[in-house]
């Protein structure tokens, strides 16, 4: 009867919407904020980039295209590898270490990938620590008697790279080899697979989506890496939108290789979600245990835990120890720079107001998409994870415009309507940062409340609803509690990000704002990357906190039910 | 699936044939019409009217319309993707339609004009996973749709709700702690606390073992009764269906293809699918000759039907009579005998039959394996549709 | 959920970030720097501490003309200081600039190392020199074009040509020789690398010091950061285990590359702007940029540090900075055309 007054006391047009308006507005605002500085390069692009193409197309692009083939291929095949690996070492054995390589297969997470590699070119060095205790072993006495590999290479970088970044991978797999049901594991070894044929015949195959998504995030970060690819003499396509902007004064072209880029992610995504069409299975996690671990003793279980501690030495020990070495040593002969500090509130300042409000927008588009049933919602929520795909310098010469544009309007309003100069809002504060790094970083927020949804039975929803309450309320009161983890989760991922971020907010920072990595850049761009290590180490341990906050938060998923039951 | 001891026999006279071969194609099933007591000045509880959905090219509901008088229990069967499902769904407001009407107690909910959501309907749903929020106890679970009900009267009615279906002790429970009856419980007093004006039920009881789902299901009928709630249950079990309604609904890709009482649906199948539905038959590929179609149970005739017409005759393995000694020439041989309890379960080869029919008979005395019995069906309990 | 961090300091924090700049009041000025903040932060401490006026700054490394470009009449920039000469004709062809009149500026300044309008100045110079391993080489004099001679097949490093350092050294060279010659030249050094390009100049002496290579390019001032100490006991190593030569274009001089400023076209703080232009070329300015940076300044008789005296005397090429810009963009393709740093 109450459902009859309500519908009387308000308008039919109103209601025509049915609750789900209201997001699909929201999230096409939010597309709209992502797809602002998209567009904007579009019109950098269209004023013409006069001979650019012939110059690239010559001589530009098929190294820089090889190169970059060469390079993702290679981070793509360590950061499945090894993310998968550790992630089944952790889930189906157990070894005395185990519980701490499960957070601590995480930490590479915290060190950027510009910093690992100006670290492991002082320890790689052959006047650095390891080939100098390489040659005292060999009785050797000068570095032109053994000549290794050079980490400044594709391959250095592949390997570089792929051991800082496979934690996405090992982080959605872990998550997913932990959810799977226990009943599919025992029926495989009553059909005779042994633990590692189920590792291959069941594990790998169901977990396929997860290490897919997990790895196109590590592969999107090593294409729009630009610190440790320059660094490391690896002339990817990024670099290459670089020298066309810069050197050859060239923006529309920069801008339109930018584009042609994005399009070509974007159909690389689009393909590979179309062959994953049928794989639809990933969700169904209701009633599942953790299968049971196998005990590992003596030697077995010592290869384990040394198999376990490569990665995380190799992604975050070694680099963290130099860094720390570093440090004291710089603190020690120059002192503690009383800015520091700032710097690093600032960074945290920053990157938790960017946090909140991608992770809020990432619900935002990921709930549209789910009660729009995935139709202009389910667009949306691509559109609005565009700027992943996208360099930040990139990002940031497309927001230029826009926000200056809407600061400039602000203030000619203003000074028209009332003769106060508002100056630039937006573009001379820090909210350009937050803006910029929301843009940047909305994927990975909408991505992972996305898949937390997707873990939620569309028949709670429909429940909640013919129980009286509305899509907002529903989200409120079913879905956030449900998928708080995921999203716990998410929005880590988005603060390690931002905190990380360097092209940005290089360009976009207001005056007299440093945060640890602009300092750091600031030291590494005059090559005195020494004065950087405090800041790098600085940069390292903020990002600690959140990521062992990450590996409580990934926990197994039957023991947190049992803690709602308590 | 329904027993053979329930199974009523039903006698068809043959002059019903000409109706049965070109059954009667209307969609609008006025079930208020046949209800014993009708209230023609109160608004029917549901209406709907020539309601559709398509997703894609592909109808899911078809330009059906029904009416349901307040205080019945209808229930929609078919198999999947007859629709049933998606009919439910857009009653509750959980699917918009593409044409049609959808009105509750006299309001347009769904419509050219207006489109009610869900919460705002007044309706109370129960599902066939029962959707139990994981992170609420049994008795947050219940309370979830009293929010607007000061909260001492709101857990009040929660407690009485549950101690209604048994539950009572078990209100600070989690859904993963309890057993499939149990959670089917706490879903059927959650979606019935708010005092719903219309309750839709999406195969309520399809998740549970044969021995509970009877008890639940009694109980659950119990519980509607007592309330007089208006109520559609989906299901695929036809057991379900007429145990629990008033009137049953058959679809059939996405049109209503019956619908009537149990026993209407039982006894005068409007087809063969719905015959199919509500019993495992005998069928027998046949043919009209000379306006009589033949049968092993003997000739019928066929007044009307056009000569060479194939037709399928249907008979059902409870309304066969074996004789032994055999008499006449109806003979066949038993192949195997299944004990059921009560009945048995015979297989029966006949001369001119590619398979063996199935007989169902009491099982006191009932003719060993191997023996060569006769067998008998009176004609009028023949069923007969065109060729299916 | 999200990591925990008092509310209330949030706010403060968020508020504070948020103030815009052009809040900021007078008695200030701001600057918007492609220059490290390191080399720029002594000579700005000095200025406050000269006038009272405070300095605002960003450090901003690719894209400071599109910023300023975007910004438009409400931009807070004041002072706009590169690293290098690209960075200036950048800024001048963005139109973000506008003439300075300060007989100061042209008083000190010499009219090669300025814009006749007045639209920049340099701040102070750069030699770009070699590298030379002090056991391995011995090496009086060098030219630019002896780094194509197949005597030193595998025995260059350098760093990026894309770099702006290099890109101004082909871009000059290109100034001497031509397109093509600097084609023919780039594919002699490619093919005498040592190691692929990429790093910094310091790392060329490391390389050195570690065997790599035998001869590098790299800019003076780091020379005299690495000996000096002030990068460290490490870089004190590698600063010491190379000479360094000046070396010349065979029909010229060092090239030289500079630190320079402008004045913001819709510069809201105009005075106290051209104030700190002026200082930065004042004796004690540009005694900073010798002493803490290393640098050649542009001040007729200041005095450079003595480590950078002691690499000999500086003559500078005297190709015209405005012709070697033009010729960036040719550098750049060339580069790419040769595979230079593949």
């Amino acid at each position: 009867m109450s459902a009859i007054a309500a519908t009387l006391r308000h308008p039919v047009a109103a209601l025509k919407c049915g609750g789900a308006c209201v997001w699909i507005v929201a999230a096409a605002a939010t597309a709209l904020l992502v797809i602002a500085p998209i567009v904007a390069l579009g019109v950098i692009a269209a004023q013409g980039s006069g001979d650019a193409w012939s110059h690239l197309v010559a001589h530009v692009l098929p190294t820089a295209t090889l190169n970059t083939v060469l390079l993702l291929a290679g981070v793509g095949v360590v950061v499945v590898f090894v993310g998968t690996g550790a992630a089944w070492l952790v889930t189906a054995y157990d070894f005395p270490g185990r519980r701490i390589l499960d957070w601590a297969l995480l930490l590479p997470l915290a060190v950027p990938t510009y910093i690992v590699a100006y670290a492991y070119l002082d320890l790689l060095h052959p006047i650095g620590p390891i080939q100098s205790a390489i040659r005292d072993i060999l009785g050797l006495t000068s570095p032109g008697q053994l000549r290794l590999p050079d980490i400044r290479s594709v391959g250095g970088a592949i390997i570089l790279l792929g051991f800082v970044l496979y934690p996405y991978v090992y982080l959605s797999t872990r998550a997913l080899f932990l959810m799977q049901a226990a009943g599919l594991v025992d029926a495989a070894r009553t059909l005779g697979a042994s633990r590692r044929g189920i590792f291959f015949r069941i594990a790998v195959p169901l977990a396929r989506p997860a290490i897919a998504i997990g790895a196109s995030l590590a592969l999107m970060e090593t294409l729009n890496d630009v610190g440790a690819s320059e660094f490391l003499g690896v002339r990817t396509l990024t670099l290459s939108i670089y020298s066309t902007w810069i050197n050859q004064s060239n923006l529309p072209g920069a801008a339109q290789l930018a584009l042609v880029m994005l399009a070509v992610v974007v159909l690389l995504v689009l393909i590979e979600r179309w062959a994953r069409r049928r794989q639809r299975f990933a969700g169904r996690s209701q009633r599942t245990a953790p299968p049971a671990r196998q005990r590992l003793h003596g030697a077995p279980a010592l290869a384990a835990l040394g198999l376990g501690l490569l990665p995380i030495m190799i992604g975050f020990g070694a680099p963290a120890i130099h860094l720390v070495i570093q440090a004291m040593r710089r603190i020690e002969f120059a002192g503690l720079s009383d800015s520091i500090l700032t710097e690093a509130l600032n960074t945290v300042g920053v990157s938790l107001a960017a946090t909140i409000i991608a992770v809020g927008l990432g619900l935002v588009v990921a709930y549209a998409a789910r009660i729009d049933h995935g139709r202009i919602g389910g667009g949306l929520l691509r559109i609005a994870s565009l700027g992943y795909a996208l360099p930040g310098t990139v990002i940031a010469i497309g927001l230029l415009s826009p926000l200056a544009g809407l600061d400039n309007m602000v203030d000619g309003v203003s000074r028209d309507l009332f003769g106060i100069s508002t100056g630039l809002l937006l573009s001379g504060s820090a909210a350009a940062l937050i803006y910029a790094y929301v843009v940047r970083f909305l994927a990975v927020s909408g991505g992972g409340a996305e898949a937390g949804l997707s873990k939620v039975s569309q028949t709670l929803d429909h429940s909640a609803r013919t129980l009286g309450e509305t899509a907002t309320g529903t989200l409120r009161r079913v879905h956030l509690p449900l998928i708080r983890p995921a999203l716990g989760a998410a929005a880590i991922l988005v603060f390690v990000d931002c905190m990380k971020e360097l092209p940005a907010t290089l360009l976009l920072r207001p005056l007299n704002f440093e945060t640890l990595a602009t300092h750091l850049y600031g030291e590494a761009a005059r090559g005195t990357y020494e004065d950087g290590a405090v800041a790098a180490l600085a940069i390292v341990l903020v990002g600690l906190l959140p990521v062992i906050l990450l590996a409580r938060l990934s926990g197994p998923v039957i023991p947190r039910q049992g803690r709602l039951n308590s | 699936m329904a027993s053979a001891g329930q199974i009523i026999a039903l006698r068809r006279p043959a002059a019903e044939m000409d109706q049965v071969l070109r059954p009667e194609q209307s969609d609008v099933v006025r079930l208020a019409s046949v209800k014993p007591k009708p209230q023609p000045s109160a608004p029917p509880s549901l209406l709907v009217e020539d309601l559709s959905l398509s997703f894609g090219s592909i109808p899911a509901v078809d330009k059906v319309s029904l009416a349901i008088p307040a205080g019945d229990i209808v229930a929609l069967v078919g198999h999947s993707g007859s629709g049933k499902s998606t009919l439910l769904r857009l009653i509750a407001g959980l699917e918009r339609p593409d044409s049609g009407r959808v009105v509750i107690n006299g309001t347009e909910v769904s419509g050219p004009n207006a489109f009610v959501p869900p919460e705002r309907r007044g309706i109370g749903m129960m599902f066939q996973d029962y959707a139990l929020f994981p992170h609420l106890s049994v008795l947050k679970n219940v309370l979830f749709g009293l929010r607007r009900v000061p909260a001492g009267e709101a857990r009040e009615r929660a407690r009485q709700a549950l101690d209604r279906v048994g539950l009572g002790g078990r209100e600070d429970a989690f859904p993963h702690a309890l057993s499939g009856g149990e959670q089917q419980r706490v879903a059927l007093a959650r979606a019935m606390v708010p005092g719903p004006d219309l309750l839709l039920m999406d195969e309520p009881f399809s998740n549970l073992d044969r021995r509970t789902r009877d008890i639940i299901r009694d109980e659950t009928t119990a519980v509607l009764r007592e309330s007089g709630t208006t109520t559609v249950v989906v299901t695929h079990d036809p057991d379900d269906a007429m145990r629990i309604a008033d009137r049953i609904v058959m679809m059939q890709g996405g049109r209503f293809a019956q619908s009537g009482t149990a026993e209407e649906l039982y006894q005068h199948p409007a087809s063969l699918p719905v015959a199919r539905f509500f019993c495992e038959l005998n069928e027998i590929e046949t043919a009209c000759r000379n306006r009589m179609i033949a049968t092993p149970f003997g000739d019928i005739p066929a007044p009307g039907t056009a000569e060479g017409t194939p037709v399928t005759v249907c008979v059902r393995p409870g309304d066969i009579q074996l004789f032994e000694p055999s008499v006449g020439d109806r003979t066949g041989r038993i192949i195997s005998s299944q004990c059921l309890g009560e009945t048995v379960l015979i297989h029966l080869a006949i001369d001119g039959l590619d398979r063996p029919l199935r007989v169902v008979a009491p099982a006191d005395g009932a003719p060993a394996t191997g023996r060569t019995v006769g067998f008998e069906v009176e004609t009028g309990k023949l069923l007969v549709f065109p060729a299916g | 959920m999200l990591p925990t961090v008092p509310l209330r300091r949030l706010a403060v924090f968020v508020s504070l970030a948020l103030l815009p700049a052009a809040a900021l009041a007078d008695g200030e000025v701001n600057l918007y720097t492609t220059r490290e903040p390191g080399l720029v932060k002594p000579l700005l401490d000095a200025f406050t501490e000269d006038t009272g006026i405070a300095v605002n700054t960003v450090f901003v490394d690719a894209g400071l003309p599109e910023r300023v470009s975007a910004e438009g009449e409400n931009s807070p920039a004041d002072v706009l200081m590169t690293v290098d000469f690209g960075n200036l004709a950048d800024l001048v062809d963005a139109g973000v600039t506008q003439p300075v009149a300060s007989d100061v500026l042209d008083a000190v300044v010499p009219e090669n190392l300025r814009d006749p309008e007045g639209r920049w100045y340099a701040l102070s110079m750069r030699a770009r020199v070699l590298y030379a391993s002090k056991d391995r080489t011995d090496l009086d004099a060098f030219t630019y074009e002896e780094l194509a001679d197949p005597a030193w097949n595998g025995k260059v490093c350098i760093r990026s040509g894309q770099h702006p350092y290099n890109n101004a050294l082909i871009a000059a060279y290109i100034a001497h020789h031509g397109e093509e010659a600097t084609r023919t030249w780039l594919e002699g050094v490619k093919a005498n690398l040592a190691r692929q390009p990429g790093g910094g100049d310091r790392d060329v002496a490391r390389d050195i010091l570690g065997e790599i290579c035998d001869i590098g390019i790299g800019n003076s001032y780091y020379v005299g950061l690495m000996r000096s100490g002030a990068g460290g006991p490490d870089q004190e190593e590698w600063g010491k285990a190379i000479d360094i030569v000046l070396p010349t274009f065979a029909d010229g001089g060092t090239h030289v590359n500079v630190s320079g400023a402008a004045l913001a076209a819709h510069a809201p703080n105009r005075d106290n702007a051209i104030r700190l232009l002026e200082f930065l070329v004042s004796e004690e300015a540009q005694a900073i940029y010798a002493k803490a940076n290393f640098e050649y300044p542009v001040r007729e008789g200041a005095e450079v540090d003595p480590i950078i005296d002691a690499l000999g005397p500086l003559t500078p090429d005297t190709t015209l900075l405005t012709e070697i810009a033009s010729h960036r963009k040719a550098a750049s393709e060339l580069v790419d055309a040769v595979g230079f740093n593949d």
